[in-house]
């Protein structure tokens, strides 16, 4: 058995997609040539009498309400990347016949199971915007008159059942199989309207009188052509790309085209059996400069949600220079990982709601203030950076050296310059900055310290921990000449 | 050949399993105990501090502790050290930046998140972002390093307080003075006088509230718990 999936008025259905009004007049033109014809139009534009070759201008007399759009090789290529995914699902013995029509072996699958993912399929088209019509039938090329069938009898799925199928195509006219104009009228001359009645003619006189060219019709239609099929594969490209038609400086056309981008993304991902290890978002800005962002994600998944709010987040975040013209989002197709945690092992409860939140925080202190701190190897006082917080956490490490002693500085910054008095013998004796001032009673020190003195980077200074009479406890600094009260202990 | 042992035989090898397993060997109706014992509450790793609280700081509400002159840090090293060794995420909005990673070792702040906010305004903001997030358990709003704590209106209270309950998660709030009213389901005055001497006292000791060195104490955390 064999299965065609076939998307009629395809490249106005490309355009078309995502639009809200498509229930209004609409023609595809070719504006290339000198008289502008009609490539394409929908039902809505045929009831006014419109149809593929008459000239625009004619359309437009008989319809003024209708509306005009050119084809779009982008949004065709898409929406055949998104026809073979989609297919994938329902049999992976495919061929493209055309771009807008694939045959599927289907052998192997019970009629139950062929006719309820014939309609899955077809739902599943429908979710991303598309009409598509199913032909079921013995043969290749029956599966095709079935699909067309399909449109005419406006029922989407029709089978062709080999038992009953010459009453079947007792009800189909010639033109549903694609015959040959001349060959229609010949048959017709002969009193021969339905693809059945023909089938019922002798093999022997049609060879007679119609020749090779009849011959292979009939065969056809009596299930003796059965050719192999030329199987492909989806593309293991996922990439979707719009320009669009006015230039947007709002944020919310281009999350709605992105969430259209994901969704059909996500299916093709899904086709492949992998998943997004990671993004990258190109945006064609109008000045010509181009916006470019990759996001790695803290763990690949083809969840449309969540790749959504990882592209929100980020685009709330931004502010271009300039209005977007076109946009490219292109996914990065991994293995999903199989990962088995130990029933002790502790990380991240939802590692994307950690990635929306690291974003967010970034956006309210900026990024050189959110991380997990990490000392510098060097001496210097106040030598640290912040990196990203460990998606997971290891067992404490047994503590090696020498314990840590004393109590913890709340460090001042900036430091607090202050003056300070001596005592002959070298000892701090009073200290008096804009919020610390009293006698030392107390002191620990000198710590002296120097470091990076073969760069730029050169320091030098004292350290004393000073108690003084209100039993406060300071970090007292000389740095060259000038005294600093670098943040009090508690 | 399987050997059959009577019942006093059987507690016996029991109780010798138990002592052999230091502790860890526990019965179903034990666990249960201590479950409920520290139940919906997180240990600040200081034991004076966990008996004012009530057992220690509580899951999905806020804790507010005010520390007028000193104790805030020691308290913030306090709850790092408990939150690096129960493997817990943390995240420290730091109201004006006081925090000094040179005073910790650094697998301690292997869990830490550190946000540095310009003013309680920022603050608000990032807590209302962290507070819904369940992958961190410990909230810590450290107000204490501003000299002048602006007020935060009652509404932001009211929302963190659903959102943690949400979430699961402790917020602790250390401020110079009392600032989250009704909305704290506990609230202490920390009273901490470190006095020279406690430089030679190892962090370990200092956080356990007391150390004593040569009779005297050399630190003293000192809970108090307030009305409200």
């Amino acid at each position: 058995m064999y299965g065609v999936l076939w998307l009629p008025r395809f490249r106005l259905q490309a355009v078309l997609r995502g639009e809200s009004n498509t229930w209004r007049p609409f023609a595809l033109v070719d504006d290339a040539q000198r008289k502008p014809v009609v490539l394409v139009c929908n039902e809505a534009a045929a009831r006014y009498g419109i149809e593929p070759g008459s000239p625009v201008g004619r359309g437009l007399a008989r319809c003024p309400e209708l509306e005009i759009r050119r084809p779009d090789p982008e949004a065709e290529e898409s929406v055949r990347r998104l026809m073979l995914a989609v297919a994938w699902d329902w049999g992976p013995k495919m061929e493209a016949t055309e771009r807008n029509l694939l045959t599927l072996d289907l052998s192997g699958q019970g009629e139950k199971e062929r006719a309820g993912a014939a309609e899955e399929t077809r739902e599943r088209l429908l979710d991303q915007e598309l009409v598509s019509c199913v032909g079921l039938a013995a043969t290749p090329a029956l599966a095709r008159i079935a699909a067309f069938a399909a449109e005419r009898e406006t029922g989407k799925i029709w089978e062709l059942p080999e038992s009953r199928r010459l009453e079947a195509l007792d009800r189909l006219p010639l033109a549903t199989a694609e015959m040959d104009g001349r060959l229609i009228e010949r048959l017709q001359t002969w009193g021969l309207h339905f693809l059945g009645e023909f089938a019922r003619f002798p093999r022997s006189s049609i060879a007679a009188r119609l020749g090779e060219e009849g011959v292979e019709w009939w065969d056809l239609l009596n299930s003796r052509d059965c050719p192999p099929l030329r199987l492909v594969q989806p593309a293991h490209r996922v990439e979707e790309r719009q320009e669009l038609e006015c230039e947007v400086d709002s944020l919310e056309p281009v999350l709605f085209l992105l969430r259209r981008f994901l969704s059909s993304m996500s299916l093709q991902l899904r086709a492949l059996s992998r998943v997004a290890g990671a993004m990258r978002l190109s945006l064609q800005l109008a000045s010509g400069e181009d916006y470019e962002r990759r996001f790695q994600l803290p763990e690949p998944t083809r969840e449309e949600e969540i790749l959504f709010r990882v592209l929100h987040g980020h685009l709330e975040q931004i502010e271009l220079r300039a209005p977007v013209a076109a946009v490219t989002l292109e996914m990065v197709p991994v293995d999903p990982r199989e990962v088995q945690r130990g029933i002790f092992d502790t990380a991240l409860r939802n590692p994307w709601k950690f990635e929306e939140t690291i974003d967010r925080l970034v956006g309210i202190v900026g990024n050189e203030n959110v991380g997990s701190p990490r000392l510098n190897d060097s001496h210097a006082a106040d030598d640290f950076r912040l990196d990203a917080l460990p998606k997971q956490i290891e067992e404490p490490e047994k503590e090696t050296g020498p314990p840590v002693c004393g109590p913890v500085l709340q460090r001042w910054r900036p430091p607090e310059e202050a003056v300070v008095q001596y005592r002959r013998d070298g000892w701090p004796e009073r200290v008096e900055s804009s919020h610390v001032r009293g006698w030392v009673t107390g002191w620990r020190g000198p710590w002296r310290g120097s470091g990076h003195w073969w760069n730029r980077r050169a320091w030098s200074r004292i350290e004393w921990d000073v108690e003084i009479e209100s039993g406060q406890v300071y970090r007292l600094t000389k740095t060259e000449k000038r005294w600093w009260v670098e943040g009090c202990y508690g | 050949m399987p050997v059959s042992l009577s019942a006093s035989q059987k507690a016996l090898r029991l109780a010798s399993l138990r002592e052999q397993a230091g502790g860890l060997l526990c019965t179903g109706a034990d666990l249960e105990r201590r479950q409920k014992r520290s139940g919906g509450c997180f240990s600040t790793g200081l034991e004076q501090v966990d008996r004012e609280l009530g057992g220690g700081v509580g899951k999905g509400a806020i804790t507010e502790m005010v520390a007028a002159r000193t104790g805030a840090a020691g308290m913030v090293a306090s709850l790092l050290g408990e939150a690096r060794s129960r493997r817990i995420y943390t995240a420290l909005i730091d109201v004006g930046g006081t925090f000094d990673p040179g005073s910790y070792r650094e697998g301690t702040l292997e869990t830490l998140l550190w946000v540095r906010c310009r003013d309680m305004d920022q603050a608000v903001r990032a807590v209302d972002i962290l507070a819904r997030d369940e992958n961190f358990q410990w909230l810590l709003l450290d107000a204490t390093g501003r000299r002048k704590v602006d007020t935060v209106a009652s509404r932001h209270w009211q929302r963190f307080a659903h959102s943690l309950r949400e979430s699961g998660s402790a917020l602790v709030v250390l401020s110079p003075q009392a600032m989250v009213g009704s909305f704290a389901r506990q609230r202490i005055q920390l009273v901490s006088m470190l006095g020279l001497e406690a430089f030679d006292v190892s962090r370990r000791e200092l956080v356990r509230g007391r150390a004593e060195r040569g009779g005297r104490v050399a630190a003293d955390f000192n809970p108090v718990r307030k009305v409200g």
